[in-house]
């Protein structure tokens, strides 16, 4: 046991010859730890204020309160920390190190017993609402406050989080720190932070392990990938074009003839009039390859319904489509294009009739008959592995975007912007993007009749944490957990979930994510027709309706590459009722 | 020893089956959810199965998504099974069945807490996998109320041996794939996925989804499990009774299933 004037010497010996005050100093102008400032300042300066005091009380009063700010025993620990810090790569996780680091070192070095004091007094100044840290360190942004004794009960640590990280939890888990590389989410059991995970009933496990096997095995097959390969480029149509769309970005120029240069990727060109073609014929592969011999799929527009249908038709595999009522109805075109395809589309009239109880409905089948059937969700949500083998599957877009951009302009684009129900098209844009903190992500969500009324679809704005279709996501529901009926125009985007990815990328600020009324979105729908001569997807017009917000906030030319999901065949009849209802300046509707 | 592991206990002494029928609760309303209560309560029933409504029921069948949705529309709220169970003095333990969204939703230990202060003595998450559950479990540990996981009968058994290990309950083995629902028979390979559970746990383990006869029962009693969950087949007794007041179809079907315990 040191006695109290040996620790403040110490403590000064520390300052002077470690020379800590330089790393100190080094750390404020890097602002990475931070956390470590505020208490090593007070303790610094409180120490060596009093330390040459004479009289043991004062001094046992200065010591308790640098016990509560910087213990004495800490600060040799402290210093070492840091130096670990600037050999350690900004992305790693911090907090986890340095706690790793503090209590492996155990360090015991005398000291009073004051940690339960200075536990208390820690309680009390930083609390709730961190005023403490507010009042002492207003350049950083305070996540989340921890204290912890050390075994010997002679170290009070306690530690500030200014760095987001998501999901510390109270364990010390490797798993949920370091992932920030986005080849390594999601983990085994198909978490992105918190979000995703299998929550499925039991029967469907082994489906979802073969799945997860099988989907494993092909991502080093070459011959899997030269099959699918083919497909794409002769059945498909693939490449799609990445489009310079010069008459729209002149919309946005300004007068000295700088502005955005809008790109459309454009999926809408790909065989069956969208992007969801990639992944249902992807999956068709892996289903054969699986030894399945029916296929289900849920469909909200009708375009993965299609699209399944599709592929089916071309292995010669049986498949049942389920498509909410509601949907049938105001997509009857596709429809009659699945039947024609030879597929048997299966009516869902449970809760509101549309997506999200198609979705219901196909996983109940897929509980009942599992052995013979895969599932091909259309998106990227449901139960792991689906939202990563929708993703790989549909990520083509931002790879042939990667590829293309350097083509045309010579480096990535600066902002990437897609519509988002499930969110398959997005991630497929995003993915190969997410790395690069250069490239701007923007998705669009459906606000139907307006976010204030209950007649919405934007999930990631509105919505809570919650459990939906197998996965830990944003769901929109009501105060006890019941999911709500949503609503919007498209029915691509009619959905009370979201990929739990995007609720990961939205939560960690990779991405951004808005909404776009139904009205705003049929003025997205006649823009693009007017302007470039496209008609786009519904869905897809939620996306352009945003670029009348976006670009005015933009400064310079930057490239913006917006996914075209999809084509708007599908969709006239529903604007034309649309703009019947509520009228148009545009567009003669009298004769029809 | 548990409640619940006397219960099963005792059964098996008397050379007798756990009957464990399920009701949902609000369905058609709150009063014939109390009165079914009290009548299973005399009924000779084990247990009681009290589900909560849920939008999006996935491992439910028609028979039981209707009732969920029955109960919905007519307003029924989370609170109201708490009321209901406060409210009501039963005999035999209550176990509710509820999916993962609600609990979520209310707060893992809010939900937990609050059964362990009504006195329920076992949940049921449908959803739930194990490996989502190291929360849950902790939880339910402290406030010793059972978290009876699911088996089916296509899981694997190193899944199994897993779960089993795991789970602090009884383990609710289904009786096919599918959905809820009645069946007409079942097939020989529950009783192969009885031994294999029996060779990871000595946990008593309960057969549903699909029991509507009391052939039914006999079958999987010379099976060697040690209760039945009958849950479809009540509902659909329980809603042709609401014309007459006193559930009397109701009865009858519980007498007859009694019998072959």
């Amino acid at each position: 046991m040191l006695s109290l004037k040996m620790e403040c010497l110490l403590f000064l010996f520390e300052c002077v010859v470690c020379k800590r005050i330089l790393p100190l100093l080094s750390c404020m102008k890097n602002e990475t730890p931070l956390f470590l400032t505020a208490p090593y300042l007070m303790g610094i300066i409180g120490l060596c204020s009093f330390s040459f005091c004479v009289g043991s009380e004062k001094i046992q009063k200065v010591q308790t309160f640098s016990q509560i700010i910087v213990p004495p025993n800490f600060v040799c620990v402290v210093s070492l920390v840091n130096e670990y810090h600037f050999y350690n790569s900004i992305k790693s996780n911090q907090f986890f190190s340095i706690m790793t680091i503090l209590l492996m070192m155990g360090f015991i070095c005398g000291g009073q017993g004051g940690c339960e004091k200075s536990l208390q007094f820690r309680n009390s100044f930083l609390g709730k609402d961190n005023s403490f840290l507010e009042r002492n360190n207003k350049l950083v942004k305070v996540y989340k406050t921890a204290a912890f004794k050390s075994p010997k009960k002679s170290l009070t640590v306690f530690a500030v989080q200014t760095k987001p990280v998501d999901n510390l939890g109270d364990t010390f888990s490797q798993k949920n720190s370091n992932q920030v590389k986005v080849t390594q989410v999601p983990d085994v059991h198909g978490h992105f932070g918190r979000y995703g995970g299998q929550f499925v009933p039991e029967t469907l496990f082994f489906c979802l392990e073969n799945l997860a096997k099988c989907f494993g095995e092909t991502r080093n097959d070459p011959m899997f990938h030269k099959e699918l390969d083919l497909l794409l480029k002769d059945f498909v149509g693939r490449p799609s074009p990445l489009y310079f769309a010069e008459h729209l970005s002149s919309r946005y120029a300004r007068k000295d003839g700088s502005g955005p240069r809008i790109y459309l990727k454009r999926e809408d060109l790909n065989h069956t009039g969208a992007h969801k073609i990639n992944n249902s014929l992807a999956q068709c592969l892996l289903a054969r390859k699986l030894g399945k011999t029916r296929v289900i799929a849920e469909t909200g527009a009708g375009q993965h319904g299609v699209a399944t249908a599709t592929v089916c038709a071309r292995f010669g595999l049986k498949c049942v489509v389920y498509m909410g009522a509601k949907d049938m109805k105001r997509q009857s075109l596709n429809v009659f294009r699945m039947r024609l395809l030879g597929a048997e589309v299966r009516e869902v009239t449970a809760g509101t009739g549309t997506l999200t109880n198609a979705l219901s409905e196909a996983i109940r089948d897929w509980v009942t008959y599992p052995e013979e059937t895969h599932y091909i969700v259309g998106s990227v949500s449901g139960p792991h592995p689906y939202p990563l083998i929708v993703r790989e599957f549909q990520s083509i877009i931002g790879k042939e975007t990667k590829q293309q951009a350097k083509e045309k302009w010579g480096t990535s684009p600066d902002i990437l912007i897609a519509c988002v129900g499930g969110g398959s098209n997005a991630m497929g844009l995003f993915h190969d993007f997410v790395e690069d903190p250069n490239v701007r992500l923007i998705g669009v969500e459906a606000a139907g009749e307006g976010l204030g009324s209950q007649k919405h679809a934007a999930t990631l704005t509105c919505g809570q944490l919650g459990v939906l279709h197998g996965a830990m996501s944003y769901v929109i529901q009501d105060e006890d957990g019941q999911i709500k009926e949503v609503h919007s125009i498209s029915a691509g985007l009619d959905y009370p979930g979201v990929g739990p990815e995007h609720a990961y990328l939205k939560d960690t600020g990779r991405a951004e994510y808005f909404a776009v009324t139904d009205r705003e979105a049929i003025q997205g729908f006649k823009l693009l027709s007017r302007m470039e001569g496209i008609i786009p997807a519904l869905e897809t017009a939620h996306a352009v309706a945003y670029l009348d917000k976006l670009c005015p906030t933009l400064s310079g030319s930057p490239n913006i590459v917006l996914c075209c999901s999809g084509r708007g065949d599908k969709d006239v009849h529903t604007v034309m009722d649309y703009l019947k209802e509520n009228g148009d300046s545009d567009i003669h509707l009298d004769d029809l | 020893m548990s409640l619940i592991d006397k219960i099963f206990q005792e059964t098996k002494s008397n050379n007798k089956i756990a009957l464990m029928p399920f009701i949902m609760a609000g369905d058609p309303n709150i009063e014939t959810t109390v009165k079914a209560l009290n009548i299973l309560d005399k009924s000779g029933s084990h247990m009681i199965e009290l589900g909560i409504p849920y939008s999006d029921p996935l491992a439910d069948g028609p028979i039981m998504q209707a009732s969920a949705q029955r109960a919905l529309n007519r307003g029924f709220r989370i609170n109201h099974v708490f009321s209901i169970l406060e409210n009501i003095k039963l005999s035999i333990p209550i176990i509710i069945f509820c999916y993962f969204n609600l609990i979520l939703h209310y707060g893992i230990n809010n939900f937990i807490y609050k059964l362990y202060q009504l006195n329920v003595k076992g949940i049921i998450i449908p959803d739930l996998p194990i490996e989502e559950a190291d929360e849950i479990l902790m939880i339910c540990q402290q406030y010793k109320i059972n978290l009876n996981m699911l088996v089916s009968p296509v899981s694997t058994e190193s899944r199994i041996s897993s779960i089993v290990k795991k789970a602090n309950g009884f383990i609710y083995l289904v009786s096919s794939t599918g959905v809820t629902g009645i069946r007409d028979n079942f097939s020989d390979v529950i009783k192969d996925k009885i031994e294999t559970i029996r060779k990871y746990s000595t946990k008593p383990i309960v057969i549903g989804f699909g029991v509507s006869k009391p052939s039914h029962i006999k079958q999987i009693k010379a099976w060697g499990a040690d209760g039945i969950i009958i849950g479809s087949a009540c509902i659909q007794e329980i809603s042709k009774s609401t014309q007459s007041d006193e559930l009397n179809d109701f009865k009858n079907f519980l007498n007859k299933m009694i019998e072959s315990i």
